[in-house]
């Protein structure tokens, strides 16, 4: 994003105050005194009033933007926007509804040893075509020395990558964000990203860290892994004791494919595999049972959430998310969540005696109709007991501090 | 002559302002955008994380969250903090959750209650905690000029730049945010001020390293959980913010003491002045796309020497030791500052390219590798670079009409800077995150005997080994403690009692003595003692190259003498910064490369008396030590 090609001017529309210094105004009408015959008091005090009025009334310098106006457009371009735009998913081109877009402007001061001077923070959420606008700059803020240096949004949508307008998740300046008409596609969370690069890339707000703070553990052993700490148990060492072992949740027994089969009456086989969105970690564990070519309306998926370090409130929130607007019912537990669609049908619950939440989804040629996604949902349920904690698999000695793909 | 050249070098900024045309002054490197990418790098190439993890069976790391209790801070810090907060950049990872007034109670409407996190606490991850440290070294702007050195003495309390009058630096300090206040307690700015290296020492500084060490300790002794998690949180206030400090130090105009280069036009607004490099480095890489490598991830360790700091005190980064000329001798003598530039002078076109480089560079302060070898790019010439001994561009020139040739800095010169200096200033912050973190020594334990064999090395020869006993609410108790006596191997047998309350755990704790850094570290052990001998062994182990300890220097005698202390008999009573109990020494260069790697004014503590005047243990349930001769290697009689 930034360029040192580009002319860099403080914008003088936004900048009533330019050029007047404290010593001109006082210095004005500290000369104005002997003419008029008023002691240097009164001159001074009116000199002063004049330089609060000029000083605390003045709107802040503005810096000029480092990004576009909109794509294939030349239009004014300023840090204070308004800025729209349209989040969409990066694989399927479909509007996300419901991400959190937060609009920070960034203010610094002084006049020579200058120093951060906060923000102003406007939040909105993209409509149901993935669309958000956030107004222009409340410059509610007010002084001499005052500039607007920076406005930087991040969006945060839990199972995507977040999304910064200065930066990309590795770490490289972003030069595709345009305060107009700007295109923000997020991609999918695969279980081969980082939690430690996703947070350290945010830099949240106050909104989204609190959003994102169920992938704090998950960065920590992301980190450790990523700095090459050992993370599983390999055999025995001669000369040191046990080492600390990475646990895994292990979900794969909640629900074998032959009680999918016994229950829909599918007879082909299944690819038990993991769900790449959400990291598996001790706490969570998504499990994919895949029709082996068939289409995805085949396919039966469940996460399970037992202990999460968070509790079970940010659980809820992803049902919520993922399943809006459903009425809780008792159909499993005294909390179950029923979504049905002509594509997909979807039944969670919570078991709150154990600490577990469960979200399926099954295809709707898999599951023909809803009642038998619940009773799948009920396989589930009764199979509680038998989830458990696993080591993690051993990984290999890191040569390069990057963690190896599918240790995760 | 000197008014001439001050008039030269100011003709150059200006010309220099109209060639870079950027806005906005500041200082330094941008305390909100290359800072923190800066500070970001260091600590994914330190070994912090992975010895916090390692410390605490993989339950703590930079991305735990910590709380803050403003009602445990002095009235003074808290108001710092408080004022920090609000400036800090909503967007730049800094911003606490919570804090006084965010919890307004049940009825208040949702909105109010949004970033709520319980009562007046604040709430950060410990990463958001160092990053909010560079922003506190700006709060008030005052606290900027304890970022220089002295130009002519680097290792003097005090820097002066008097290439300004007095009465002008006023104006700009009264510009830049100052208050009477501060000129009357001399902490404005008038050409002079504290320098760095005083700073490292501030006692009186609630940022400065003496508090952090304090917090530290505090960190790992606190009885109660909440109070530790407290001073953990401001330990990694006080590490961001000498970060800040060490790192500015890369900038030429710090480490020559140039603060009239932060005043320079740069553009034509009449306030719009700063440090053209800052602005440059703002201006080019943001916080992302610093110079290589920019990915948010770590680079591997041999790269980076990940665990090893390049000098054992925080002095000693700046200063130098053995190989590492340090800061001062990279920044301030291998690169010009704007006013630190040698006068115009008049060359003959009959000169070398050398003879004329030569000739611009004499009686300026350049360290002899650039001086050796320099070499204008061509002579005669109306215009081109000064490049030093070791090919970099010194600085650009060109021929005036009165045929002096005059140096300045162009953009082609402070991005040979940039490129040269972020990363720099990335190594040291990562070498002294790994000097002030550091990693636990070489220990063997054995669970069944209750025994510990440690060996020191030099970073904790002089050291206090604390046995505490953490109970399920983390509430920690002392049990035992023993006094390093050298480098050698120590074995501390019966370290902690032999029945332990169920989910117990056992905490070690390392204190060094006050005014040595690293300050204190903390290792959990999980004693399974049904599975016998080495079940102790806690940490998962990493590939991480510990501290350089120097040669091993074997203990003779006996027993080291025990007691045990209360954790809150330790350290002063008031918050660390605040009342210092005794005003820093002052020290010299030479003091600082002691053997025992510490800069700091060392405090014999009551421990080491202890230990020459008792050599038998108090109480019986002491932990004992046995130093590693061969006659002493079994507990003796006096165990019992």
């Amino acid at each position: 994003m930034p360029s040192s090609s580009r002319p860099s001017q403080l914008s003088p529309r936004a900048c009533p105050c330019r050029g007047r210094t404290w010593r001109s105004a006082l210095g004005r009408t500290v000369g104005l005194s002997p003419v008029l015959g008023i002691g240097l008091g009164i001159g001074l005090g009116i000199g002063l009033g004049t330089g609060l009025t000029l000083g605390l009334g003045c709107s802040p310098m503005v810096r000029p933007a480092r990004f576009a106006s909109a794509r294939d457009r030349v239009t004014d371009v300023s840090l204070r926007g308004p800025f729209d735009g349209q989040v969409v998913d990066e694989t399927t081109a479909e509007p996300i509804q419901g991400a959190v877009v937060v609009g920070v402007w960034s203010y610094d001061e002084g006049d020579g040893l200058s120093t951060p001077s906060g923000s102003e923070v406007i939040e909105v959420k993209t409509d149901q075509a993935g669309r958000y606008r956030l107004p222009a700059a409340p410059m509610r803020k007010r002084g001499r020395d005052l500039r607007l240096v920076s406005f930087h949004m991040v969006i945060y949508k839990r199972g995507y990558v977040g999304y910064r307008s200065d930066r990309r998740l590795d770490g490289t300046p972003r030069t595709d964000f345009t305060l107009r008409h700007n295109r923000v596609s997020l991609r999918k969370w695969q279980n081969t990203d980082s939690h430690a690069q996703h947070l350290v890339f945010l830099a949240a707000p106050a909104t989204v860290i609190k959003l994102s703070s169920w992938e704090r553990e998950s960065a920590n052993l992301d980190l450790y892994r990523e700095l090459g700490g050992e993370v599983a148990s390999p055999a025995p060492q001669e000369e040191s004791g046990p080492q600390a072992t990475l646990q895994l949740l292990d979900a794969r027994a909640l629900l074998p494919p032959e009680d999918v089969r016994r229950r829909t009456g599918y007879t082909d086989a299944f690819d038990v595999k993991e769900l790449g969105d959400l990291a598996r970690t001790h706490f969570y564990h998504g499990v994919h049972l895949q029709a082996v070519d068939r289409d995805e309306v085949w396919d039966v998926a469940y996460r399970v959430w037992k202990d999460p370090p968070g509790g079970l409130a940010p659980v809820i929130e992803t049902f919520e998310a993922t399943l809006p607007q459903v009425p809780i019912t008792g159909e499993i537990t005294t909390e179950t969540w029923v979504y049905d669609t002509d594509k997909v049908r979807a039944v969670a619950f919570l078991d709150r005696d154990r600490t577990v939440g469960v979200l399926l989804t099954c295809g709707a040629m898999q599951c023909v109709d809803i009642e038998t996604a619940i009773i799948l949902a009920g396989f589930v349920y009764e199979n509680l007991d038998q989830l458990e904690l696993v080591d993690a698999p051993a990984a290999p000695e890191p040569a390069s501090g990057r963690p190896p793909e599918g240790t995760r | 002559m000197r008014a001439g050249r001050r008039i030269a070098r100011w003709l150059g900024a200006l010309g220099l302002g109209a060639a870079l045309v950027v806005p906005t002054p500041a200082t330094a490197w941008d305390p909100s955008t290359t800072h923190l990418g800066m500070l970001e790098r260091s600590v994914l190439d330190s070994a912090m994380h992975l010895r916090w993890m390692e410390s605490s069976q993989l339950q703590r790391g930079l991305f735990s969250p910590l709380r803050v209790d403003p009602a445990r801070l002095p009235e003074a810090t808290r108001r710092l903090l408080t004022r920090a907060l609000r400036r800090v950049h909503a967007a730049s990872g800094a911003q606490a959750m919570g804090g006084p007034g965010a919890c307004p109670g049940a009825s208040a409407p949702e909105v109010t209650r949004a970033h709520c996190v319980e009562g007046d606490l604040w709430e950060m991850t410990a990463l958001g905690w160092l990053e909010l440290g560079v922003v506190v070294e700006t709060v008030p702007a005052e606290r900027l000029l304890h970022h220089f050195l002295d130009r002519q003495e680097p290792t003097a309390a005090r820097w002066t730049d008097d290439d300004l009058p007095r009465a002008m630096l006023r104006a700009k300090h009264a510009k830049a945010g100052g208050t009477v206040a501060s000129r009357a307690t001399g902490g404005a700015f008038e050409g002079s001020g504290r320098s760095a290296l005083a700073w490292l020492e501030d006692a009186r500084d609630p940022w400065a390293p003496p508090a952090l060490a304090e917090h530290l300790r505090r960190a790992s002794l606190a009885a109660d959980r909440d109070e530790r998690d407290h001073h953990r949180a401001l330990a990694l206030l006080c590490m961001g913010a000498l970060l800040h400090v060490i790192q500015d130090l890369s900038v030429p105009a710090h480490a020559r003491g140039d603060i009239s280069a932060m005043f320079l036009p740069l553009s034509e607004h009449a306030r719009d002045r700063g440090l053209p490099l800052q602005e440059l480095a703002r201006d080019s890489y943001g916080r992302a796309g610093l110079p290589n490598p920019v990915a948010l991830t770590p680079r591997a360790a041999p790269e980076v020497n990940r665990g090893i700091p390049r000098a054992p005190t925080l002095r000693a980064h700046v200063l130098g030791h053995g190989q590492w000329v340090g800061l001062w001798g990279e920044a301030g003598r291998r690169y010009f500052s704007e006013s630190s530039l040698p006068a115009a002078r008049a060359l003959d076109d009959a000169l070398s390219p050398e003879e004329a480089a030569s000739r611009l560079l004499e009686g300026a302060v350049i360290d002899a590798t650039e001086r050796e070898g320099a070499r204008l790019s061509a002579w005669p010439a109306e215009r081109g670079y000064l490049l030093g001994g070791s090919g970099h561009a010194l600085a650009a020139f060109r021929r005036d009409d009165q045929g002096q040739t005059r140096l300045w800095l162009d953009r082609h010169v402070y991005r040979t800077q940039m490129q040269q200096l972020i990363p720099l200033g990335v190594d040291v912050g990562r070498s002294v995150l790994d000097l002030v973190v550091a990693t636990w020594p070489t220990m063997e334990v054995d669970a069944a005997a209750r025994s510990i064999t440690l060996t020191p090395g030099a970073t904790w020869k002089d050291a206090t080994l604390l046995v505490m006993v953490e109970d399920t609410r983390g509430t920690r108790e002392a049990v035992a403690e023993a006094v390093m006596q050298g480098e050698g191997t120590h074995r501390v047998v019966e370290a902690w009692p032999a029945t332990l309350a169920e989910d117990a755990q056992v905490v070690l704790v390392l204190r060094n003595p006050a005014g040595v850094m690293p300050a204190a570290v903390e290792q959990a052990l999980e004693l399974r003692t049904s599975s016998g001998k080495d079940a102790g062994s806690s940490a998962p182990r990493a590939p991480v190259p510990k501290v350089r300890t120097g040669v091993t220097r074997p203990v003779r005698g006996g027993k080291v003498p025990v007691r045990t202390k209360a954790p809150g008999e330790e350290g002063p009573g008031e918050e660390p910064g605040e009342e210092p109990s005794e005003e820093p020494e002052s020290k010299t260069p030479d003091n600082d490369k002691t053997a025992s790697g510490s800069s700091e004014p060392k405090t014999p503590p009551d421990d080491e008396q202890a230990a020459s005047d008792s050599p038998e243990p108090e109480t019986p349930d002491d932990a004992k030590a046995v130093g590693d001769s061969p006659e002493s290697k079994t507990p003796s009689s006096t165990s019992q």
